[in-house]
């Protein structure tokens, strides 16, 4: 162990360390794979292709435009089941907050849509409302809506009585009431749900386009594979890693944007 | 004769079949320092409620400003012992200040403005646009305080709202909240179960009776101002009167009590 008082030097390499890290980890995975790709004989190089033949197909797929495309396809049906989720869900969530014995009578109900796989729902949809973009957006918009709306019910609920007290000591009623205390008090808890939803929507979105999908970055998946183009689903494969990384990255801003006040433990703890 | 800040007539508040308190009568005179004394359990803090009008009495009635309390009024205005809760997090230091007169429909410029005037008051002016969260214990309250005097009461109504801060940061809140009420000279109503605290600030201590027989103590407290912890605790009046609230709060807490006690 070095005594205390060389801990600044002991932490400079540490960190160094750390930064090399990050790169050989990846650098790693990325070998391995060439490895296993490469060790299995050809049946296994073809449902595994080498790293090169991916990049190959992901550059070409993006200078057809098919893979641009593909995504963004993609993110509309993730944007419209999620935007839709959020809103169906916070309306839905404020008015079973406000009325708490339709919320306690509904709980079961809601616990029970929000554990059911929302893709299950898909078949249903797609005889509903057929074999457009519309099916994808609601599956994707059914299976997330509950955690909005649960958390928001629950955030509405759960506002501690010496807040509410306080907006009544200072004369806050009526829409003020439930704008300027009730909404911003319970806001972290919403953010928790809509969180959720951001998560699960896309997945259901992708999962949809993979079973029915005429477009988007899962129609791509399905269909490299059943055209026996495994380069191309890995190509799409990967972009689509990339699309939910940018995704949350943009979810995580906007929510350090909104709630810069959120982020503390104890309100997370509340 | 004048009409008192707050008259409580034969005041009492159950909950179910408990008793908060029970037979109070109590007048406090407009620009009074009133310290409001009880063993734990002895309804104090609901008494505070309910001239706040967050609770309403069971019985008995209260009237303040000549007008009956039914619901709370920004001319009553609160501070409570859980600063942490009731500073809202979500807004800066001076939008917490100033969230009084927004509820009153004022803008938010001049609803700042004059935040920024009352922190002036409390000493925090330079802290107005961080978030509450960032200060200390003792600087929060100093908020709450400041917000709950730029609703512009008449009354304050104070519940232990030092007991959550250490001894050093409390004498230092209890010195600035006399000077601003020396400044202002509104009505407070100061509830707390620490003698000590009582004594120092206030123009007269009642303590409630923990059996439910109204107030056990109603006494002056004729020490001269400005009020000092080095000095003020050597007066003769101050340990008399310390040593009379102490066996009053000790003999009830620890007795066999004589009438049954509604609580079981």
């Amino acid at each position: 162990m070095p005594p205390p008082h060389s801990k600044r030097r002991v932490v400079a390499p540490r960190s160094a360390m750390r930064r090399l890290a990050v790169i050989v980890g990846p650098l790693l995975v990325v070998g391995l794979w060439w490895f296993m790709s490469a060790s299995g004989g050809e049946a296994r190089s073809y449902y595994l292709p080498p790293p090169p033949a991916v990049v190959a197909a992901a550059v070409q797929g993006f200078a057809d435009g098919s893979l641009l495309e593909g995504a963004l396809a993609t993110l509309a049906h993730f944007l419209g089941g999620f935007t839709a989720a959020v809103a169906i869900g916070l309306a839905a969530g404020l008015a079973l907050g406000r009325f708490e014995a339709v919320g306690t009578a509904l709980q079961p109900v809601l616990n029970f849509l929000r554990t059911l796989p929302g893709i299950a729902i898909l078949p249903v949809l797609m005889l509903l409302l057929g074999l457009g973009n519309a099916t994808i957006i609601a599956t994707s918009t059914f299976a997330s809506v509950w955690f909005v709306l649960l958390n928001t019910a629950a955030g509405v609920q759960e506002v501690h009585p010496v807040v509410l007290d306080t907006g009544r000591v200072f004369g806050a009623q009526g829409w003020r009431r439930w704008v300027s205390v009730v909404l911003p008090s319970a806001a972290p808890r919403i953010a928790t749900g809509v969180r959720l939803a951001l998560g699960i929507s896309l997945v259901v979105a992708v999962s949809a386009e993979i079973i029915m999908g005429r477009a988007g970055l899962g129609f791509i998946i399905a269909d490299s594979m059943e055209t026996l183009r495994p380069s191309a689903a890995y190509a799409a494969i990967l972009t689509v890693g990339v699309l939910a990384w940018i995704v949350f990255q943009v979810g995580e801003f906007l929510e350090a944007k909104v709630l810069p006040w959120a982020n503390r433990s104890d309100v997370r703890r509340a | 004769m004048v009409e008192p800040a707050v008259r409580i007539s034969q005041g009492s508040k159950f909950f179910g079949e408990i008793c908060a308190f029970r037979s109070i009568n109590l007048q406090v005179p407009e620009g009074q320092f009133l310290a409001v004394v009880g063993a734990s359990g002895s309804g104090k803090t609901t008494v505070l409620r309910c001239v706040a009008g967050l609770e309403r009495l069971s019985g008995g009635s209260i009237v303040a400003a000549g007008r009956p309390v039914t619901r709370p009024d920004p001319s009553r205005t609160y501070v409570f012992q859980d600063y942490g809760r009731s500073l809202f997090p979500w807004r800066r230091v001076a939008a917490n200040v100033s969230f009084p007169q927004e509820m009153r429909g004022k803008g938010r410029r001049v609803a700042r403005e004059r935040a920024l005037g009352y922190l002036e008051l409390v000493g925090l002016r330079e802290r107005a646009d961080a978030y509450p969260w960032q200060l200390s214990g003792g600087m929060q309250q100093r908020v709450a305080i400041a917000r709950a005097l730029a609703a512009e009461p008449s009354m304050l109504l104070m519940d232990e709202p030092f007991g959550a801060v250490d001894a050093q940061t409390r004498m230092e809140l209890q010195l600035a909240l006399l000077r601003i009420w020396m400044e202002l000279r509104k009505t407070v109503i100061f509830v707390t179960h620490d003698i000590d605290e009582a004594l120092f600030l206030s123009d007269r201590i009642v303590v409630i009776d923990s059996r439910g027989q109204g107030l056990a103590m109603d006494e002056p407290v004729d020490l001269p101002r400005p009020r000092s912890h080095a000095e003020t605790p050597r007066y003769d009046l101050y340990s008399e009167m310390r040593a009379s609230v102490l066996r009053l709060l000790l003999r009830e807490e620890g007795s066999e009590a004589p009438h049954a006690p509604t609580t079981q």
